[in-house]
């Protein structure tokens, strides 16, 4: 006989749903440049998914990203994000709307390194889901050795160090801080290889947000082919 | 330009359309106004040819910067 007991089963359901509002917050998997392109229209869409071993709850973790974004002036690219999710075995879910503001804070080559500063804002589209704000330094570095070795061509150092908060009800009151780098070599506009580390510290405040600290690290293949 | 060293450039625009200096050679891409200027800052470059164009108007011929 199928008969549900609402009462014993809403425990069990309100304490998942807690759980899954504090989890640790999304790694960042993107890269942040400081240099934006004054008047610049965008359509940006990023994709990932994890490879594991089958059965292991970490395979097929997939994420996607669709954004839209233009720079109405030459030191401030707003951007609206639609964030969607599948964990393994799980159907597809919006996430989050999340607006993102990239500011440029030096003028490209005028000093040693390029500054900017980034700060997002995710709005989780869950009730029972978390509010994230994202937030802190762009740095990227031309040179045209790398630490007096010459390679032949220029490379390009990308340095993103960023600090997060979750707010509302259900938040975790961790403070992580999460580090992108990137180093390429700019062979040609088509064809620039490198590397990429993503990484951090659990919390800097003290109190742990549950996660194990991921460190990933991986070649990257940058190029640009203009199609007007 | 000489290489090895950080140079200023003023690129003026004398169309009343905006036009955009870009190179991949430089790293560089920046808007230029109908009618004003903007300075690029490039450099130390290697000795070599720089390929610059107005990604804005395709049918333009594009330009060089020889460092040496």
């Amino acid at each position: 006989m199928a008969s549900c007991d609402v009462r014993r089963s809403a425990p069990w359901r309100s304490r998942a749903l807690a759980s899954l509002a504090r989890r640790p917050p999304k790694p960042i998997s993107k890269l942040h440049y400081p240099i934006i392109d004054y008047r610049e229209f965008e359509i940006e869409h990023n994709g990932d998914t994890t490879l594991d071993k089958a059965g292991s709850g970490k395979n097929n973790n997939q994420s996607y990203t669709v954004e839209l974004g233009y720079v109405p002036f030459t030191w401030w690219e707003p951007e609206l994000e639609f964030d969607m999710a599948a964990a393994p075995g799980q159907n597809w879910n919006y996430n989050a709307t999340t607006f993102e503001n990239t500011f440029q804070l030096t003028e490209q080559g005028k000093y040693w390194a390029d500054l900017g500063f980034f700060a997002e804002y995710s709005h989780s589209a869950s009730r029972v889901g978390t509010d994230q704000f994202n937030f802190g330094p762009l740095i990227q570095k031309q040179a045209t050795d790398l630490f007096g070795l010459d390679l032949g061509h220029e490379t390009l150092h990308t340095l993103n160090l960023f600090v997060s908060k979750q707010v509302g009800r259900n938040r975790n009151d961790a403070t992580p801080l999460t580090v992108a780098w990137q180093s390429r070599l700019m062979i040609n506009q088509y064809f620039q290889p490198g590397f990429e580390y993503y990484g951090g510290i659990s919390s800097i405040s003290g109190i742990s947000n549950g996660s194990d600290g991921q460190h990933r690290i991986g070649p990257a293949l940058v190029g640009q082919y203009n199609m007007f | 330009m000489p290489a090895g060293q950080k140079i200023t450039l003023t690129v003026k625009n004398l169309n009343s359309t905006p036009s955009e200096f870009e190179s991949a050679d430089l790293n560089r891409e920046k808007v230029v106004t109908g009618g004003s200027d903007i300075t690029v800052i490039i450099g130390p470059l290697r000795p070599g040819s720089y390929e610059f164009f107005d990604d804005f108007s395709a049918d333009t011929p594009h330009g060089h910067i020889i460092a040496k």
